[in-house]
Formats: structure tokens, C-alpha cells, sequence
């Protein structure tokens, strides 16, 4: 069968750096492809590139050849691009709060779409509307229609944007990323969606992701990308059982390691814990004047041992971080009280020095977290300045604190900008432990870095805390990675902690039902928990 | 609901303010020592008696609030007061200036904002160096240049050297000199809150939809750069209304 798209030797350069290097591949009419690779791999360059969007700047090398359905594409001829956008081949993208318009309703967005397909008729069209909302399983689309993008969640709109993209029943969807921006439960709805409506219309799915285990439960084939190049390439059973290339074995050792997490450690429960928090209340104070404030935390209670792992698993919104601010004292409590290291903390303006020093916090974006104007050792240095830590043998011990992370003494003299994502966080936990604290805060700490980084950053985080004895609340969305680093885990579910318990128990045997909806939402593939059974069975033989 | 309530309550805090300083207007312009029959006794020797007997007519001699409530007072019913120097009630002078000012400040506001939206629309569309050049002229013409200078410039040349237009009474040299000087004040930012609005995500998803350009201009693009667009507009057109 000819394929629906057939790619030689594509090559992009943006500012004579070459983001795309000589990359093949071809999609058969009705099949699923995923193409994975870390930030900066090129994937969605390449899916830009089919489209005709990339943006300003990036150039095709002459001599790629773009087929799509045995016509040559040239993606640099808007014009010439134009009538196979939105008919023969569509998109989705990664963010839908942004990509839909955001001053336009459902209804007039869609509209623009059946507009463009030459339907007419305004009656014809609201019907075909209807159709398409119903066909993305989205409840009442009569009322969807008739809202803003910021009137729906965040599954709705990549609904709402793939009802958009499939108007035309195109015969090529390009879906790049369109989960990552979503809530674990969520972006297993969507990618059953995605399954279901491929089957239903018959169209070629080209599965952009950097997410294994998400392509690995839609994909027939599978091409990995790494720094521009495709690095191996197959039928994803293949893939996943045998892989070749070094990287794709990081890649699923990654989550194979994720699939066997430590053993529990051991906890004294008769000794004072490190952090106490009960009934926690907090508010947001009202936007205006008549509303009523946001209650963020409805009596959160929870206690954390020494050297204990306390995981605090929840979606966005959940009030997963407002929590980690509370317990170090960032922000201020409604209600509740919360104890540190025995010392109640709810109604302090702020934590004394000695607290501090006993308890620090690493947050989500190491981009923002370190001042782009410091080099590292300042930035390192600071803290220890604030606490009246500094001293003799200041360097030394900088040294080593960055020594512990995998990092050494010629990374002190570097700007943050110098260093990858996840250097910067790493820097983030050396700094953090300069003070050697008994209670490290980790909000989100991973959840911007590529997969194969986060698994290198909570492996290391491990290790430093069986050494140095430090408890920690790990706050998450990933479950297998909370579940990784955990002892015991909290689920939190609109500001409330619906379920705590052993790491492994809350896992495998939820009681409650948000629980038991959330673990049925982590990606299982069959034919890679078979694999990572066989693998494990091979080593242990 | 709750957006008419807000527009509402936004138009009450216009009107407060608007309230506040005609309240602190009054309250200044008292506060230097010396009044305007002052003046004119310095101008036209009055005597002292005369001088008593005019603040006696004119209310001076009240204590402030009282005369501030006077004022109000007569304000709200219509009543301005006179002009002394004019010796007309200032709500005629009002009326007669009010009409040609409106006139003036609206044409030229439409001209300057159709002229600003059109460099930075064209300017979007086609990015070329020509434009951006242009678009530069008029910012900088606008800053440079004062309205009464090009003004009498332009009635130099136009109406006395070429003899095109009428010196006085022509509305034609006013809105273009006005409109070019509103244009620069809009056109610089909007072209730049423009030229980052066509990297925005949605409008990306416009072109995904196959789109044509003119569509995606104005239906995606125009509505992402409103909101400054009409804060510039607002702060041209406030500007104008009071100062001719």
C-alpha cells in the first residue's frame, strides 16, 4: 500500500543549527506512528514541518523530499500548504488553553473550520457542530458549543481541539503532544478517545511524545529521536522487548526501574516526627468584593517520621503545593495547626533562623529558581550567608555539596544558563542541602525535566537521603515516580486528602474511589509490563 | 449580570473620580492668596468699597464650603457661571466651543486610528523594512513634532504658499495634523504587540485550520492585540478632548 506519508531525508536548520538531520520515515494509511524523543529532539519540528508552521527562521534542506498521498509537499509555500491544512492532513497541539482562541465560543471556532470546507448553510453546519462535539464524547454539546475556552477544562478544550481537527475527516492527524499539558486521568481519557476515533474514521495518526509508556499503549510503530537523528525505529513490541540503541535502553530502563521501587524504609514511630499538620485550613482571599474566598485546604492532617517519605500525590489544583508552602511556613494558614520539629509554626509570621536551617524546599522550575545573574557559587553561597553558616572552608564545601549531586568544582564558576534543566536542579538540591536540613519540601521537583533525567535526579535524591538520614514530602502528579520515592503517600483531591497509606498499598489496592480512578489511569501496557517482567526475571536468573 | 454589574461599578469609580477633582480644582485655585477681584482692582483701580460690594455679588465672601456648595449648587442646574473677562455665561462658551472640538477630536481620531491600524496590520502581513521604516517615521514624528508647529507649518504651505485650502474654518489640515500625531502615539505598540501576536499558539491553530490570511488577521490576530489597542485609544482620545 503507498503510505499516506513518506518522508526522505529531512533536514531543518534554525539559525545554522540543525535541529532536524537527515530523518526517514513513513506512515501507512490508518496506522499509528509515535515519534519520541526528549525536549529539543526535534519531533516537533519535524511535525511543523509536515504542516507547513514552522516558524520563522527554520529552514528545509533542498533536498528533502515530503510526500504526502504520492504528491511532493512544500512546506515552505503557504499558499500551495494552505487547501491540505484543515482537509487532507490536521493538528492538534500540546497546550489547548492557548492553542484555542480564546475570544471565540466552541461553537464560532468549529464554525470556522465547516466554514472552510465550503458548508454553507448555517443550519447544516450546527448540526455537523453537534456531531463533532458528540463524536469527542463531550456531554451536552449544545452548552459546550456555546462557551469560552476558559468556561471548559482542560480535557474539554483538547476535545473541543480535536473535534476541530477531525471536521474535515482528514486523512492525516498530526497529535503533538497532546497530553502532557493534561491530568494523568484525563490524558488516559484522551488517548482512548484518540484510539477510538481512529478507528472509527480510519486516519493515520502520527503520535508525537516524549512519554514511553502513552506511546507505547497507541502506537503499531515507533521512531526514536534523539538530537535530530532517528536513532531506531520498529514495530513497538520490538522496541519495547529488544531495544538496541543506547538511548532507547535508557529510556525503557527508566521505566523499569520505576516498575520495581525501593524497599520502604523503616520508621520509629515512637520519636517526636519532623512535621505535624492538623485540620490545616487554608484560604485564598476573594478576587473581588462580593465573591467569597477560594478554600484551598479543607482540614489537611498528616505527620512525617525522620527519614521518612511522605509522597503527596494529587492533579493540578489539588492544593498539592499550597500544602508544601504551608508546612515551611511560605504561607499562612486559615486554621489548623502545624508543628515543626515541635514547634508550632500556624500563627508565626515567619520561621526562625534555627527553623530554617532545619527545613528547605526545592520547587518545580529549576529555570526560575536560580538568579540568572549569579553564578552558581553565589547562588550557592547565599544561603549559607543568610543562615550564619559561612565560613572557613567555605569552597570546600561547596565542593562537595555539588559533588554529592554528580556535579563537581568547575560547574561553580558557570551561570544557570550554562547548564542543562537538569544540572539546574541539581544545583537547586545541593543547595538545598548545604544546610543539612532534617526535613527537605520537593514540590513538582522533576516534573519539567526529560524522562530519563527525572528517573537520574530522584535515583540520586534516594541515594543522599539514605546517606544523610533527612525526611521529605515529595510532592507529585507522576504516580509511578511518587510511588518510586515514597514511603507512604497522601492522594489529595480538591484540597482534601482522600486516602494515606503505605506507598504500595494506595498503589496497588486503593480504597478510595478517586484513588482507585486515578492508579486505573497510569498508562499499563500490556506488552510492556510482560517485558519488564521478563526482563526482571532474566536478571534475578 | 456580573459583567454589567462591573461595568457599572467601574463607571461609578469614573464618575467619584471625576467628582474628586472638580472637588480639588475648586479647593487649589483658592488656596493661593488673592482672588479675581484682586485682579481686576489691580488692573482697573477699584476702590475699596467697590472692591467689597463686587465679592458681596459674586459670593466671595462666604466661607469656602459655602461657596463650593453655591457653586455645585448652580453647576448642577445648568448654571456655569460667567466669564468675567468675556462677560459671556461660561455654559454658551461651552456650547459654541463644544460641537467644533467633538467634530475636530473625532475625525482625527478615526483618521489617526484607521492610519495606525493599517501600517501595523500591513506591516504584520508583509513584514518589509520600508513599512517598519514608516511606521517609525510617524511614531517619531509624533514625539518630535508638536501639532501647533506642523499646524502653522502646514498653513504656511498649504493655505498661503499654494492657496489650496482656507486658512480658517478648514477642518482638513486640523484632522490630518492631529490624526498623523494620534497615529504615532498608537502605531509603534501596536505593531509590536501585533508582531507578538502572531506567535500565539491559537493563531498557530488558525493556520492548522487552513485559514486565509485575511481571516486569521482579523478574526485571530486583530482581537489578541485589542485590549492595548484600546487603552492607547483611550488615552489619545482623553488627551484631545480637553486640550483643543
Amino acid at each position: 500500500m503507498r503510505p499516506i506519508l513518506d518522508i526522505t531525508d529531512l533536514d531543518i536548520t534554525i539559525a545554522g543549527r540543525r535541529v532536524v538531520r537527515e530523518l526517514c520515515f513513513a506512515i501507512a494509511p490508518g496506522e499509528t506512528m509515535a515519534l519520541i524523543g526528549e525536549s529539543g529532539s526535534g519531533k516537533s519540528m519535524t511535525a511543523a514541518a509536515i504542516m507547513g508552521l514552522l516558524p520563522p527562521g527554520a529552514v528545509i534542506a533542498d533536498h528533502a523530499r515530503l510526500r504526502f498521498d504520492g504528491e511532493l509537499l512544500k512546506p515552505d509555500d503557504d499558499v500551495a500548504m494552505r487547501p491540505l491544512r484543515g482537509r487532507a492532513m490536521s493538528m492538534v497541539f500540546q497546550d489547548p488553553m492557548s492553542s484555542l482562541n480564546p475570544f471565540m465560543t466552541v461553537a464560532g471556532q468549529i464554525d470556522e473550520a465547516l466554514c472552510r470546507l465550503g458548508m454553507g448553510d448555517g443550519r447544516q453546519r450546527g448540526a455537523r457542530r453537534l456531531e463533532l462535539l458528540s463524536m469527542v464524547e463531550l456531554p451536552d454539546p449544545a452548552e459546550i458549543a456555546r462557551r469560552y475556552p476558559h468556561e471548559l477544562s482542560g480535557g474539554q478544550q483538547q476535545r473541543v481541539m480535536l473535534a476541530m481537527a477531525l471536521a474535515a475527516e482528514p486523512r492525516l492527524l498530526i497529535a503533538d503532544e497532546p497530553t502532557s499539558a493534561l491530568d494523568a486521568t484525563v490524558q488516559a481519557e484522551i488517548l482512548t478517545l484518540l484510539r477510538n476515533l481512529q478507528r472509527k474514521l480510519g486516519n493515520a495518526l502520527l503520535f508525537i511524545t516524549h512519554d514511553l509508556a502513552a506511546a507505547a499503549e497507541l502506537a503499531h510503530r515507533i521512531v526514536v529521536m534523539q538530537a535530530g537523528r532517528a536513532v531506531e525505529r520498529g514495530p513497538t513490541a520490538v522496541i519495547l522487548r529488544d531495544p538496541q540503541e543506547d538511548y532507547t535502553r535508557k529510556l525503557v530502563s527508566t521505566r523499569r526501574m520505576l516498575a520495581t521501587p525501593p524497599q520502604a524504609s523503616p520508621v520509629a514511630h515512637a520519636v517526636e516526627p519532623v512535621l505535624r499538620i492538623e485540620g490545616l485550613v487554608h484560604d485564598y482571599p476573594a478576587r473581588r468584593l462580593f465573591s467569597r474566598p477560594f478554600r484551598s485546604l479543607h482540614g489537611v492532617s498528616l505527620t512525617i517520621g525522620p527519614g521518612e517519605t511522605l509522597g503527596i500525590l494529587g492533579e493540578s489544583g489539588s492544593g498539592k503545593s499550597t500544602l508544601a508552602r504551608l508546612a515551611i511556613g511560605l504561607a499562612r494558614a486559615g486554621g489548623g495547626e502545624i508543628s515543626l520539629f515541635g514547634t508550632p509554626i500556624a500563627r508565626l509570621e515567619r520561621l526562625g533562623r534555627a527553623l530554617r536551617r532545619r527545613c528547605q524546599i526545592i520547587f518545580q522550575n529549576p529555570y526560575g529558581a536560580l538568579n540568572p545573574r549569579l553564578t552558581i557559587e553565589a547562588a550557592m553561597r547565599e544561603p549559607l550567608e543568610l543562615l550564619g553558616l559561612s565560613g572557613q572552608g567555605e569552597r570546600a564545601r561547596l565542593e562537595a555539596a555539588l559533588g554529592d549531586v554528580g556535579l563537581s568544582g568547575e560547574h561553580l564558576g558557570r551561570y544557570p544558563h550554562q547548564l542543562s534543566g537538569g544540572q539546574r536542579q541539581r544545583v537547586c538540591i545541593a543547595r538545598a542541602l548545604l544546610s543539612e536540613p532534617d526535613l527537605l519540601i520537593c514540590d513538582e521537583i522533576v516534573s519539567a525535566l526529560d524522562a530519563t533525567v527525572q528517573m537520574q535526579v530522584i535515583a540520586m535524591l534516594k541515594v543522599l537521603q539514605a546517606k544523610r538520614g533527612f525526611a521529605m514530602m515529595f510532592v507529585g502528579h507522576d504516580i509511578e515516580i511518587v510511588r518510586w520515592v515514597s514511603d507512604r503517600i497522601a492522594v489529595m483531591h480538591r484540597g482534601r486528602i482522600v486516602e494515606q497509606g503505605p506507598a504500595a498499598a494506595i498503589v496497588e489496592e486503593p480504597t478510595n474511589p478517586y484513588t482507585q480512578r486515578l492508579m486505573a489511569a497510569m498508562p499499563q501496557p500490556h506488552d510492556m509490563t510482560s517485558t519488564m517482567a521478563g526482563i526482571s526475571v532474566l536478571e534475578s536468573a | 449580570m456580573a459583567r454589567i454589574v462591573a461595568v457599572l461599578f467601574s463607571l461609578l469609580r469614573g464618575l467619584l473620580q471625576a467628582c474628586f477633582i472638580v472637588m480639588l480644582t475648586f479647593f487649589l485655585c483658592r488656596v493661593m492668596p488673592g482672588d479675581v477681584v484682586d485682579v481686576l482692582g489691580l488692573e482697573g483701580g477699584l476702590t475699596a468699597d467697590q472692591q467689597v460690594e463686587m465679592r458681596r455679588n459674586l459670593g466671595l465672601d462666604q466661607p469656602l464650603p459655602q461657596q463650593f456648595a453655591d457653586w455645585v449648587g448652580h453647576a448642577l442646574s445648568g448654571d456655569f457661571g460667567r466669564s468675567i473677562r468675556f462677560d459671556r455665561p461660561v455654559g454658551d462658551m461651552l456650547g459654541t466651543a463644544l460641537p467644533v472640538t467633538a467634530r475636530l477630536a473625532a475625525l482625527s481620531f478615526c483618521f489617526g486610528v484607521s492610519l495606525a491600524l493599517l501600517l501595523a496590520i500591513a506591516a504584520t502581513a508583509r513584514p518589509s523594512r520600508w513599512l517598519d521604516a514608516v511606521i517609525d517615521f510617524v511614531n517619531t514624528w509624533s514625539i518630535a513634532v508638536p501639532t501647533f508647529c506642523a499646524g502653522v507649518a502646514a498653513i504656511l504651505v498649504f493655505s498661503i504658499w499654494l492657496g489650496w485650502l482656507p486658512v480658517i474654518g478648514g477642518l482638513l489640515i486640523p484632522v490630518l495634523v492631529i490624526g498623523l500625531d494620534n497615529a504615532g502615539q498608537i502605531v509603534k505598540s501596536l505593531r509590536e504587540e501585533l508582531r507578538e501576536a502572531v506567535m500565539l499558539p491559537h493563531v498557530r491553530t488558525a493556520r492548522a485550520k487552513g485559514l486565509s490570511p485575511w481571516r486569521i488577521a482579523f478574526a485571530h490576530v486583530l482581537p489578541a492585540a485589542m485590549p492595548i489597542m484600546l487603552a492607547l485609544s483611550g488615552l489619545v482620545l482623553g488627551g484631545w478632548l480637553p486640550a483643543r
